[in-house]
């Protein structure tokens, strides 16, 4: 009998599993690193525990480091264990998994390790039933994913039958997409050569995560926000990501990348886009993305005659986190002791479109800062009439105005600040915040943003993916600036010390316009 | 009515342990507690408390160990749920009394475990009663704008009182499992799935507890072992139910369900369901020009009472395929396999089977809309049920 790729299950619809996944391979290549330890495997393994891994899927795990099939399940059980304690671990379910789970030592820059990865999908198709479609994850330097799409493509992986959708290959890119506006544009041609648009998935960790994925359920779903979500109503909105971690060992590629390619080009901006975007017109995935586009592509250009304006870089020297001295970045691990690179970026950027003329979206993002949060609020306009006194020595500025914040890690939930009058014969306001908690409200556990970004995958869901337009445009907008930074290097590093909030400057942009960054 | 419950201390309350309140003053009392509580938390003497609060569970029941059953399936329940549960008890046959209690279910979270979350539990008795008695103490007790579950933990003979409750409910759990073979019940339910309230409905938990079995037969059809095509070709099925041989005129609440679910889905159109002289049943359903059958008989089996055992299905080509419970390791799965057409076996990766209450209601609160598929399952119900007692 044929096989009808395109009719819908009746017997799944209406299920808790609603979209059937098709059969399908992972290949995972780099799959003795971190990433597939420490976020992949456990992922993958805690969607087979919900069943939510399609029949006929199967694991190949690649990289250079020579281990058998059972080497390989050994070491990624370890993992799981070590690294998603979360995750419930019995030996049962783990079997079933690892019963699917391969491993094939190989270099795969070279022709031949892809021959021998392309034999072993043809046995796994026929041993599982993949049907031949295959996902390619790449978990390997970004310098070799151009080399690898290559020779994917050499080695038949990445060919489609013309007119027929499937077998299909997938390609999951991790961050970063190129290191600048041109290199980016020329893995992307590379990629593209082998691939189409909608097979390429690059993964943008913070876009899984439910509380950046419950913005757009906050904005659109409730009827209350929506129609104060514009320049009328909103003062500015301020975007915090902030670490209290160093480089924890990965001096040698923060030095290549810094704050700006390693944050904000892709975290911040696609957290920006999804607070500003319009309303898509249904949730299919390029409707999403056509939004979040037209954002990146309506920001202001920098003025680089003012951009310390604009643009504010800074460098952690030593200091005190929870109490503990720790170093300051140059002198962590593989860090030149003379580096230029920066750990903290605040940036002031407008929206140049009918929603959001002149309301400036202040962003910052840090290494070693304070507190380890990260958070957008929306901070409102005043009450045209002071009717009451806030009675406070400065007539109330210090408290602010409202300001809704929606909480992305950790605590993730959604605040609400607003006045109320104490009690008494009084007419004394106070502020206070309507809390909501997705860890009180919700007593189940959330999946990680990689269970649902590599689920989305195998759906062929790209809505949580971020596309090409859209990294054209995020560097497009930051790359003049990184060329500006790169040709005249900060001599007054290091310019923040561990524990605080950044460089005195980052307050001083927001002090010119006379606002101020949210105390947390 | 009891004489006043003597005041606790939010210490006591708060360990989880029952306080006794006067049923009209329940809500002043929680107040009194939480406000102690609050005062121990400024004081140092207890830890962090928040009390959370997402929905409204009702459970009734009229169950004789209803307090120490219901009552620990709630707490299992609200650790993973955080809601107010209301647990609804309703004796009528016993001496005239009302009487209420109150707990607060906390479980430890936070980084340190140095938070509790709480959840109150409130239980109300009603016995010897009349019908208007317990949903007088219930409804007022419902925390405003958040959705009520009512979970119908008791069989049809008290639905005087849940036509009551459900004035101020948004869903109806009901649970055809608890009497397996009764398919009036299953009948009532199908009637309530079709309430004329827009902003009610029905669902039931012997339906839940199907949805692993729809789901492993569903997964059968994606390409591995079969392909979607074999769907369309099926013309026979038998579903065995765990239950006496001896006992063949019965027809479980449950392989009707999954029998009811399976035609509604592929279209099939009932023409009979008739006794057999053996006494087990077979419903035949015409589809595009066919004639698909359905067959029901008990096997001897040691799961609960009607609980479906095994489901095969026989395809035009003569191929099969099983899917059946089975337990695997100490775990409950229900596995499909078919045999390929050069005779080998081929199985699908085992569906773990949901058997807990408490997880199964955890499923079911996560559902805030209508379920389209188990109201047109309930529909094919009512039209079974219907041409089997025609044919009596």
């Amino acid at each position: 009998m044929s096989q009808s790729p395109v009719m819908v299950n009746p017997l799944k619809e209406g299920l808790k599993i609603e979209q059937a996944s098709e059969p399908c391979a992972m290949v995972v290549l780099g799959a003795h690193g971190d990433l597939t330890k420490r976020k992949l495997v456990p992922a993958l393994f805690a969607l087979h525990q919900q069943g939510l891994l399609p029949p006929g899927f199967c694991i190949v795990g690649m990289s250079r480091t020579k281990m058998s099939d059972d080497e390989f399940r050994q070491s990624m059980a370890r993992s799981i264990q070590q690294f998603a304690p979360e995750i419930p671990f019995d030996q049962s379910t783990w079997e079933r998994f690892a019963a699917f789970l391969y491993y094939l030592p190989s270099n795969f820059g070279k022709e031949e390790g892809l021959f021998d990865l392309a034999k072993l999908l043809k046995e796994l198709e026929q041993r599982h039933g993949t049907r031949g479609n295959n996902i390619f994850y790449m978990a390997t330097p970004p310098s070799l994913y151009g080399q690898i799409v290559d020779r994917l493509a050499e080695s038949g992986l990445t060919q489609m039958h013309p007119g027929l959708k499937a077998p299909w290959p997938r390609i999951i890119v991790e961050k970063p997409f190129g290191r600048d506006l041109s290199s980016a544009r020329e893995l992307d041609l590379h990629i593209h050569n082998s691939f189409e648009e909608e097979q390429v998935y690059r993964i943008d960790h913070y876009l899984g995560k439910e509380t950046v994925q419950n913005i757009m359920v906050l904005r659109f779903a409730n009827g209350i926000f929506e129609p104060l979500w514009n320049r009328q109503h909103v003062d500015h909105v301020q975007i915090t990501n902030a670490e209290t971690i160093g480089v924890e060992g990965r001096g040698g590629y923060y030095e290549e990348a810094g704050n700006m390619r390693d944050m904000i080009q892709n975290h911040m901006l696609q957290l920006l886009s999804l607070v500003a975007m319009e309303p898509p017109i249904s949730l299919d995935a390029e409707a999403t993305r056509d939004e979040k586009t037209k954002v990146l592509k309506s920001m202001r250009p920098f003025d680089l005659k003012s951009l310390k304006k604009f643009a504010v870089r800074g460098q952690y020297g030593q200091g005190f986190i929870a109490g503990q001295p720790v170093p300051g970045y140059r002198q962590e691990e593989s860090v030149s002791g003379e580096s230029k690179t920066e750990t903290f970026t605040a940036l002031k950027l407008f929206i140049d479109n009918w929603r959001w003329a002149d309301v400036p979206f202040y962003v910052r993002s840090g290494k070693r800062l304070g507190r380890a949060i990260t958070e957008v609020a929306i901070h409102f306009k005043r009450a045209p009439h002071r009717l009451f006194s806030l009675d406070a020595d400065d007539g109330g500025q210090a408290l602010g105005p409202n300001a809704l914040v929606l909480q992305i890690q950790p605590d993730e939930g959604i605040c609400l600040k607003f006045a109320t009058k104490q009690p008494g014969p009084t007419t004394q306001l106070r502020w206070l915040s309507m809390d909501f908690k997705y860890g009180t409200a919700f007593g189940v556990r959330s999946p990680s943003a990689y269970e649902r970004l590599v689920h989305d995958c195998i759906q062929g869901d790209a809505t949580l993916f971020a596309r090409t337009d859209a990294v054209d445009a995020s560097w497009s907008l930051i790359s003049p600036i990184l060329q500006e930074w790169a040709q005249t290097p900060c001599n007054q590093f290091p310019n923040y010390a561990a524990g605080s909030w950044g460089p005195a400057e980052s307050d001083e942009m927001l002090l010119a316009d006379g606002r101020a960054w949210r105390i947390i | 009515m009891t004489p006043s419950a003597q005041k606790t201390d939010s210490k006591s309350f708060l360990s989880g342990r029952l306080t006794q309140v006067d049923p009209d003053g329940i809500e002043r009392e929680l107040r009194r507690l939480w406000a102690q509580a609050a005062d121990g938390v400024a004081a140092g003497t207890h830890p962090d408390v928040v009390r959370a609060c997402s929905f409204n569970l009702v459970l009734f029941s009229g169950d004789e160990d209803a307090e120490s059953k219901c009552g620990e399936i709630l707490s299992e329940i609200v650790s993973h749920h955080p809601c107010r549960s209301i647990l609804a008890i309703y004796r009528p046959e016993k001496p005239s009394h009302l009487e209420a209690w109150v707990s607060a279910a906390c479980h430890l979270t936070g980084a340190a475990l140095m938070k509790q979350i709480c959840c109150e539990q409130i239980t109300v008795v009603s016995e010897g009663q009349g019908s208007s008695a317990l949903p007088s103490v219930v409804a007022p007790l419902l925390i405003r704008d958040l959705p009520v579950f009512l979970w119908w933990r008791a069989n049809q003979s008290h639905f005087q009182i849940m036509e009551k409750l459900l004035c101020c409910c948004r869903r109806l759990i009901i649970d055809s499992g608890r009497e397996p073979f009764n398919l009036p019940f299953l009948m009532q339910a199908a009637e309530l799935t079709a309430l004329p309230r827009k902003d009610v409905f029905a669902s039931d938990l012997n339906w839940r507890r199907l949805l692993s079995w729809c789901q492993s037969l569903g997964n059968a059809f994606d390409g591995f072992p079969l392909s979607l095509d074999y769907l369309f070709t099926v013309r026979q099925v038998k579903i065995l139910h765990s239950g006496q041989v001896a006992d063949r005129q019965e027809i479980s609440c449950q392989s009707l369900l999954l029998a009811s679910w399976m035609a509604a889905r592929l279209g099939w159109q009932p023409t009979s369901f008739l006794r057999n002289p053996d006494g087990t049943a077979t419903a035949a359903f015409s589809y595009q020009g066919s004639t698909v059958q359905i067959h029901f008989a008990p096997k001897a089996d040691s799961l609960p009472a009607g609980s479906v055992v095994s489901l095969t299905c026989t395809f035009l080509d003569e191929r099969h395929l099983e899917v059946s419970y089975q337990l695997r390791q100490g775990s409950e799965y229900i596995v499909a396999a078919t045999d390929s057409p050069d005779g080998r076996a081929e199985e699908l990766e085992p569906t773990a089977l949901t058997v807990s209450e408490s997880d199964l209601i955890g499923q079911e609160v996560e559902v805030i809309c209508r379920d389209a598929v188990y109201e047109a399952t309930m529909n094919m119900v009512y039209r079974l049920i219907d041409m089997l007692s025609m044919e009596k």
